[in-house]
């Protein structure tokens, strides 16, 4: 039988071999680590998709900051790569990756709130580049008002409530960079695959020594933990 | 009684009760003193903690109903979800002699596997701090802890903290948690 063409493949395994988010619901399950509220979905886009999406976000590369006392601040000691946030409207694909992100979330029995908000951000990690053991938003207790910068009438504290990882990169194009949780569940590194986890979870990306990482980081975020 | 707030989370109660109604605390509890138990599995472990408890019913703790109090207080300030404070609330006297800690710890995380957790936990000063040496609480945070006597400290549960290690004396207090659905 004749090797099928790029192409062919393409629209076999592409996201648009889903018409729509009810059959990609259907085929779309996630595996689970219960006990550490760590799911993983499998596949979610093709390796074609992931180059649209590290191709397709058109804003500026910018040096990533990390929150110390409150304050955004740049730490290479800590966090040392590069990124973008993206218009979640204008990522390719972006509908079925928050479509994973909100199926996960009544699962984990986390309240993300009536709406779904979810910031994306794509990184890009190079030789040196790293983000050492952190949580993606503190545990924090405090009840914000009108003036604080991220209120919001609806939810009063919008918070980073559950993050999601895709990963975009073939892992034999790069040495180093894993994405490592503090569990002992396994984490996949499979180009289209989408990790999915509490934001107080520690995790870290480990030291990139050669090629170049590419993941879609993505934070859903809803009202304070209660 | 004075109330002070650390970021939304970490309360103090000062002169929660007087020093009479510590040691009426102390000496009016009947169970034998037993091993603490550590862990998911609750096991002894003297690498993580040493000292003395006793698990008491908390309706016969004498002035409990005071603590308890403070303790629904702070729930509902926190707007945290808790069950019924005339059942999810336990207690428990610890006593730490010469050489008794507890390493560092939350009482539940986060991301607890039972429907059921501890939300919030209180700490109950009984013994009079020129009493001991060491046996300090300390929480991770910032926040200033208090050490006198019949001073409460209520605190999220997943907050880690500690007891160091007695060097001398003893110190007596009484632990609170307020129990409720997890962390949503």
């Amino acid at each position: 039988m004749a090797e099928k063409s790029i192409a062919e493949q393409k629209e076999e395994f592409s996201y648009s071999y889903y018409r729509t988010i009810e059959q990609f619901d259907k085929d779309k399950k996630w595996s689970d680590c219960h006990n550490d509220m760590i799911y993983t979905f499998s596949s979610v886009i093709s390796k074609w998709d992931c180059k649209d999406i590290i191709h397709g976000v058109a804003a500026q590369w910018e040096t990533p900051t990390i929150r110390d006392n409150g304050k955004d601040i740049y730490d290479p000691e800590v966090r040392k790569c590069q990124m973008k946030f993206c218009d979640q409207a204008k990522v390719p694909y972006g509908r079925v990756i928050t479509r994973c992100m909100e199926k996960v979330a009544p699962e984990m029995g986390i309240d993300v709130g009536p709406h779904t908000d979810i910031d994306m951000q794509l990184t890009k990690y190079e030789p040196g580049d790293f983000h050492s053991w952190h949580i993606d938003e503190e545990i924090d207790f405090k009840k914000w008002n009108e003036e604080h910068e991220n209120w919001d009438p609806e939810y009063g504290n919008k918070i980073r409530k559950i993050t999601g990882i895709l990963q975009l990169s073939d892992p034999t194009s790069y040495e180093g960079g894993d994405l490592m949780l503090k569990s002992n569940a396994v984490i996949s590194h499979k180009q289209g695959d989408l990790i999915v986890f509490p934001s107080f979870l520690e995790h870290q990306v480990a030291k990139v020594t050669g090629g170049t990482r590419f993941s879609l980081v993505l934070w859903h975020k809803g009202p304070r933990w209660k | 009684m004075e109330i002070n707030c650390y970021n939304n989370m970490i309360y103090t109660f000062t002169n929660v009760i007087s020093e009479s109604d510590c040691n009426d605390i102390i000496h009016g509890i009947e169970q034998q003193w037993r091993e603490p138990a550590v862990g998911s599995k609750q096991e002894y472990d003297p690498n993580i903690r040493q000292g003395k408890i006793k698990f008491p019913d908390p309706s016969k703790v004498p002035h409990g109903r005071v603590a308890t109090k403070c303790i629904e207080r702070v729930a509902a300030e926190m707007d945290v979800d808790v069950g019924d404070p005339l059942k999810d609330i336990d207690i428990q006297l610890t006593k730490y002699g010469p050489g008794d800690f507890y390493t560092w710890h939350a009482d539940a995380n986060l991301r607890f596997d039972t429907k059921i957790i501890r939300k919030l936990s209180g700490v109950l000063q009984l013994s009079n701090p020129t009493s001991y040496e060491g046996g300090e609480l300390q929480i991770k945070s910032n926040a200033v802890i208090s050490h006198k006597q019949g001073d409460l400290t209520v605190f999220p549960s997943c907050l880690e903290h500690q007891v160091t290690k007695v060097t001398s004396g003893t110190r007596f207090s009484l632990v609170l948690w307020y129990k409720g659905p997890r962390w949503r």
